[in-house]
């Protein structure tokens, strides 16, 4: 019994370790030495346990025989492969410690599993200890991975950080202005390039708050509505319209947002919908979509956020006090603004804070009509962002392109911290949702 | 379950009703106009391709101005292949996460777990996109390097994740897929651990009272039961991966063609969504470029999107009224 338990520790030991080079050979082509001897060691371990669990407990499954085939096989099938592969006209070499990596997985993990098993002593209740590395596994993975991408984020974005560059708007004009020289005139040619996106953060933060202001009345009467009057078929329409809404692609708002900003061209709502701003020389341009217009559109997205919150805080609502305000006599409009909302504003504040964050990291909405932010900010200027910066860094023209480069990842970084902290901030507030008082 | 009882009650004072029906009325008329809209803008394309061009393989395209063929086979095969990567990659690190916030419990880790997954369902999309650098970095380059990429798309050697520094490299639909798991795995997890709860603690219960331990209950009490709720959670991540532009189209770019081998993912093969974009002509400033025809095919690739939105939506919504109806007592 002493001797199977520290069989089961090297097991553990030993598929962890290939496990750890499973993880490094995702990355690394240098580890192509271990994976074999590591495979090996592996069944040698579970042939072991697949003995003592067949021969000795006379309880043994398939699963630990078909791991020991499965190491044998993943060894012939790394040593008789190239290490790289290509052909077949695929647009790559694959490495074989891709293969390695995959082998070691689906071999060493199992085996980690049956390993704390029987180190445990193979009793029932110690499968379930044993079972957790399949879930630990590929989470701690992808955390791990999570946090390389934002980490990169920081430290691609800290070099170039400069608070003279957050301050000040993005500026690009070249004018000529006329002198007379006597009886000559004579043209000066002057230009204003500079980097900057003091316009962008203000855009975010005008997005976030006009879309808040639009779709917060809609959303909590569409909650109300659903919540309230949604068993008629207006109710049903209603609803289903408010989840297509939510799960339409983006990119289908965005090109109506295009369409009805083509189709303005030369109408009265002209200025409304595409905009109007002074340039530097003080010349008259029409812009290409407003803000007002863009957040209209991004509410949108919004308002089946805020209308599934609203719906969720008034279910909540504890029958008792619902009736007692009823009870009492009060009509349904007294008890909506005095008993039910108050009681879901928690909720209706979750809602607007996801939306806050929808809008500020939203760029496919705007895409069409965005601008580059150089002639200020206000309800009927051209609508920029800082998600909208950052996309048009890659694919925007060169003299945009030219002057803003260094700073996409300081864009990025004020970006994910406004984003990031939003839904922090809306967490937190479900966590008090939850709980809070919910009745005797 | 109980029925609410109607009070009479709405009878003097019938403004919540009016009023809430009138602001609820407006998203239903600005999603009837949208439909409206992509239908009428989606005519010239029928009109003049038809729809055995329109679901055609032949793509002459997106920034060519001449009048060519709009196939879509390109587009629908390109989104197949990211939501098969997405879903390949996601599928069972979200499953094991809702796992280990129900089932297979950790205490507080459970709970920070759960407050991270939140933290990270605040990135936006474009952040995601604009992170490409790792991925290329970490995984692409030294497991796939090779002659699909072009010289200068290799980085200097000594490059690693962390270096300031932005990469030639454009990507491909490997790591397009890659990168729209890691958007809907925050989304994926919650849903999945909502629907893990929604099996009738009962049923648990009755396996444990026979002896069954949480492994054996796990699969073959709860999985089961939650199986209806985790196929519509995973459809609406699907969806969502879907709709999103932004990193296929930094990742993936906006030209489409069927790739060669038909399961090369190293190639580029642009999905619908970035298909789209690119037809009505760039970004910004390039925007109004696109061709009439071209932005037209851009409508009707919409009136795709939404047809199969509209699909995957139902087939959901039935799944998880399945899923109520199994679980009720």
């Amino acid at each position: 019994m002493k001797a199977i338990r520290i069989v089961a520790l090297i097991g553990v030991i030993v598929s962890v370790a290939a496990l750890l080079t499973a993880c490094a050979s995702f990355t690394m082509n240098t580890l192509e030495a271990l994976p074999p001897p590591l495979l090996l060691a592996v069944g040698a371990v579970m042939l072991v346990l697949s003995h003592h669990a067949w021969v000795i407990r006379g309880s043994g499954r398939l699963a630990m025989p078909f791991l020991v085939t499965l190491s044998i096989v993943s060894v012939v099938i790394l040593r008789v492969y190239p290490e790289y592969m290509y052909g077949y006209n695929i647009h790559g070499i694959i490495h074989r410690s891709l293969f390695s990596a995959i082998l070691l997985i689906a071999t060493a993990l199992p085996a980690l599993c049956y390993s704390i098993f029987y180190m445990l002593g193979a009793r029932p209740k110690d499968q379930d200890i044993s079972r957790y590395p399949i879930f630990i596994f590929p989470t701690v993975l992808i955390l791990v991975a999570y946090g390389m991408l934002v980490v990169q984020v920081f430290l691609k974005g800290a070099p170039n950080f400069d608070w003279a560059v957050i301050t000040r708007p993005f500026l690009f004009q070249h004018w000529s202005e006329i002198t007379w020289n006597g009886e000559w005139p004579q043209w000066i040619r002057r230009s204003i390039e500079q980097a900057g996106m003091v316009n962008h953060i203000l855009g975010t933060f005008l997005l976030m708050g006009l879309t808040s202001a639009i779709s917060l009345p809609i959303g909590v009467g569409v909650g109300v509505y659903i919540s309230e009057y949604g068993k008629s078929w207006t109710g049903a329409v209603v609803r289903s319209a408010i989840t297509v809404l939510r799960s339409i692609s983006v990119i289908i708002l965005a090109m109506s947002m295009f369409s009805l900003v083509l189709s303005s061209t030369g109408t009265v709502f002209s200025d409304l919908i595409r905009g109007i701003y002074t340039d530097i020389v003080g010349t008259r341009q029409v812009g290409r979509g407003t803000f007002l217009i863009a957040s209209a559109f991004i509410s949108l997205l919004v308002i089946p956020v805020i209308a599934r919150a609203t719906e969720e805080g008034i279910r909540s609502l504890p029958r008792e006090i619902y009736e007692a305000s009823v009870g009492i006599g009060a009509p349904a409009g007294y008890t909506l603004l005095h008993v039910q909302l108050p009681w879901a504003f928690p909720n209706i504040l979750t809602g607007v804070l996801l939306g806050c964050a929808e809008a500020a990291g939203t760029v496919t909405v705007i895409l069409f009509v965005a601008g580059t932010g150089e002639y200020g900010v206000g309800l009927l200027n051209n609508v920029t962002s800082l998600s909208y910066l950052i996309f048009n860094i890659k694919y925007g023209l060169v003299s945009f392109n030219k002057i803003m480069a260094p700073y996409q990842f300081t864009a990025a970084i004020i970006l994910l911290l406004i984003t990031m902290g939003l839904s922090a901030g809306a967490l937190v507030l479900k966590h008090k949702v939850t709980r809070r008082f919910r009745g005797a | 379950m109980k029925e609410k009882t109607t009070l009479n009650t709405g009878r003097r004072w019938p403004w919540p009703r009016a009023l809430s029906l009138c602001l609820a009325a407006i998203p239903v008329f600005a999603l009837v106009w949208i439909v409206v809209n992509l239908a009428i803008n989606s005519l010239p394309a029928i009109e003049q391709q038809g729809f055995s061009v329109l679901f055609g393989p032949e793509f002459s395209g997106v920034f060519t101005s001449a009048k060519g063929l709009y196939g879509l086979q390109p587009a629908l095969w390109g989104t197949f292949l990211v939501l098969l990567i997405a879903l390949v990659i996601s599928f069972p690190v979200s499953l094991s996460m809702a796992i280990l916030a129900t089932e297979f419990s950790l205490g507080i880790l459970s709970k920070a777990l759960r407050s991270l997954l939140g933290v990270l369902s605040g990135i936006p999309p474009v952040v995601y996109a604009l992170m490409n650098g790792v991925v290329a970095t970490v995984f692409i380059i030294p497991k796939f390097c090779g002659q699909g990429l072009p010289r200068e798309a290799i980085p200097p050697p000594g490059m690693t994740w962390w270096t300031p520094g932005t990469l030639p490299i454009e990507g491909s639909t490997l790591m397009g897929g890659i990168l729209l798991a890691f958007l809907i795995i925050p989304f994926l997890a919650p849903m999945y651990e909502d629907s893990l709860k929604e099996v009738p603690l009962a049923q648990k219960e009755a396996s444990f009272a026979v002896g069954a331990n949480r492994w054996f209950t796990l699969l073959n009490v709860t999985l089961p039961g939650a199986l209806p709720g985790v196929i519509s959670a995973t459809l609406l991540g699907l969806l969502k991966a879907m709709g999103d532009v932004m990193i296929v189209a930094w990742v993936i770019g906006f030209e489409s063609g069927l790739p060669n081998p038909l399961f090369d993912v190293l190639q580029r093969t642009a999905p619908l969504s970035s298909t789209a974009t690119g037809l009505i002509g760039g970004i910004g400033a390039n925007a109004a470029y696109g061709g009439t025809l071209q932005q037209s095919v851009a409508n009707f690739i919409g009136l795709v999107l939404l047809a199969v939105a509209v699909v995957m939506l139902s087939l959901a919504f039935w799944l998880q009224s399945m899923s109520r109806k199994k679980n009720a007592i």
